[in-house]
């Protein structure tokens, strides 16, 4: 059987991480800031652009400009020995 | 009044990294109440989408917070208007936090995606492009029975992959929550809550499950900061998900 390639796994990994971030964890504020519906919108409409550190440490966060818009990141995959993959 | 962006509940006698800035480059402090303080920053009082970048950021601040003291992950978004606000929650659920401190630290989470397979997607019943209408009734309960019978086929192998995990994992987590086809395209899902000095012992047993089990592909994730292990969002022990707990 062919392995999943590994833009695949990043995919999935990304979608793991960011869906423990906004689902889990202490809810400690009475704001539901995420509707179930962002949730979904986020597992359809994820596009995964790989940048270097250096330039997320130099771009500060912002909103994306419409909801099909990609966003910088930076996910760093890692090898079964621990070695870092660089991005494609 | 100021608005303030949570991050995590830790003890309140920690220091933080001096370098370490939130999400909008904002400078972190705490918030204490007796034994316990919230990791915060300033911010406003608009909500935040949760964009990949920014989402990523916070899981960056709380993994650095993680790295040196126990820490409760706290939700992306929160928002406390006022210090006042915020003691109060603090005080509220104090004795919650602190078990759950106690119970965490020390603590990663793991997790163990795999997803369908070629095979198994085009063969699923969800999405399934639909032929041309049923010519009679008997034809359409013959489709139903066969739609029926895939999803039991795919429901019968998570299920194996899940006893598989369970045997080779073994007592390495301390608590675990798994799901079978927890969404469109994923066969199996599990969480994993690990202690630092089984890490090494715990990703030489999932070496061992895929030696084992060539033809399945999972992803492994990890070491996280322990979101989906703390008891206060219902996820916990006990939690909707059936959780398990040694």
């Amino acid at each position: 059987m062919d392995e999943l390639s590994a833009r695949s796994s990043r995919e999935i990994a990304l979608v793991e991480l960011i869906d423990r971030v906004i689902d889990k964890g202490v809810m400690i504020s009475g704001d539901i800031t995420i509707s179930v519906a962002d949730v979904d919108l986020i597992y359809l409409g994820l596009r995964v652009l790989l940048t270097t550190p250096d330039k997320l440490h130099q771009s500060r966060a912002r909103r994306s400009e419409d909801s099909g818009g990609s966003d910088d990141l930076v996910l760093r995959v890692r090898d079964r020995s621990g070695n870092d993959i660089p991005p494609e | 009044m100021t608005w303030y962006y949570v991050y995590a509940i830790v003890p309140g006698t920690i220091s933080l990294p001096n370098d370490l800035r939130g999400i909008t480059d904002e400078t972190l402090f705490l918030i204490g109440s007796r034994a316990l303080a919230a990791v915060v920053g300033e911010c406003s009082d608009q909500s935040y989408d949760p964009v990949p970048s920014l989402v990523l950021s916070h899981h960056r601040v709380v993994a650095r917070i993680c790295e040196q003291s126990p820490a409760l992950p706290v939700q992306f978004g929160s928002r406390m208007n006022g210090q006042d606000s915020l003691r109060t929650a603090l005080d509220e659920r104090y004795d919650a936090f602190s078990r759950d401190l106690e119970r965490l630290a020390g603590k990663v989470e793991y997790g163990i995606t795999v997803p369908m397979d070629d095979d198994t997607s085009a063969s699923s019943g969800a999405g399934a492009i639909s032929e041309a209408p049923a010519q009679s009734g008997a034809d359409y309960m013959r489709r139903r029975l066969s739609e029926y019978q895939r999803e039991n086929q795919l429901r019968t192998r998570a299920e194996r992959i899940r006893d598989e995990l369970d045997e080779v994992l073994g007592t390495l987590a301390s608590e675990w929550h798994e799901e079978t086809m927890p969404r469109p395209g994923i066969m199996f899902r599990g969480s994993y809550l690990v202690d630092e000095s089984m890490i090494e012992d715990f990703r030489q047993s999932v070496d061992q499950f895929r030696q084992r089990n060539s033809g399945v592909e999972a992803v492994v994730v990890g070491p996280w900061p322990p979101y989906s292990f703390v008891s206060s969002t219902g996820h916990g022990p006990g939690g909707m998900y059936g959780a398990n707990s040694s």
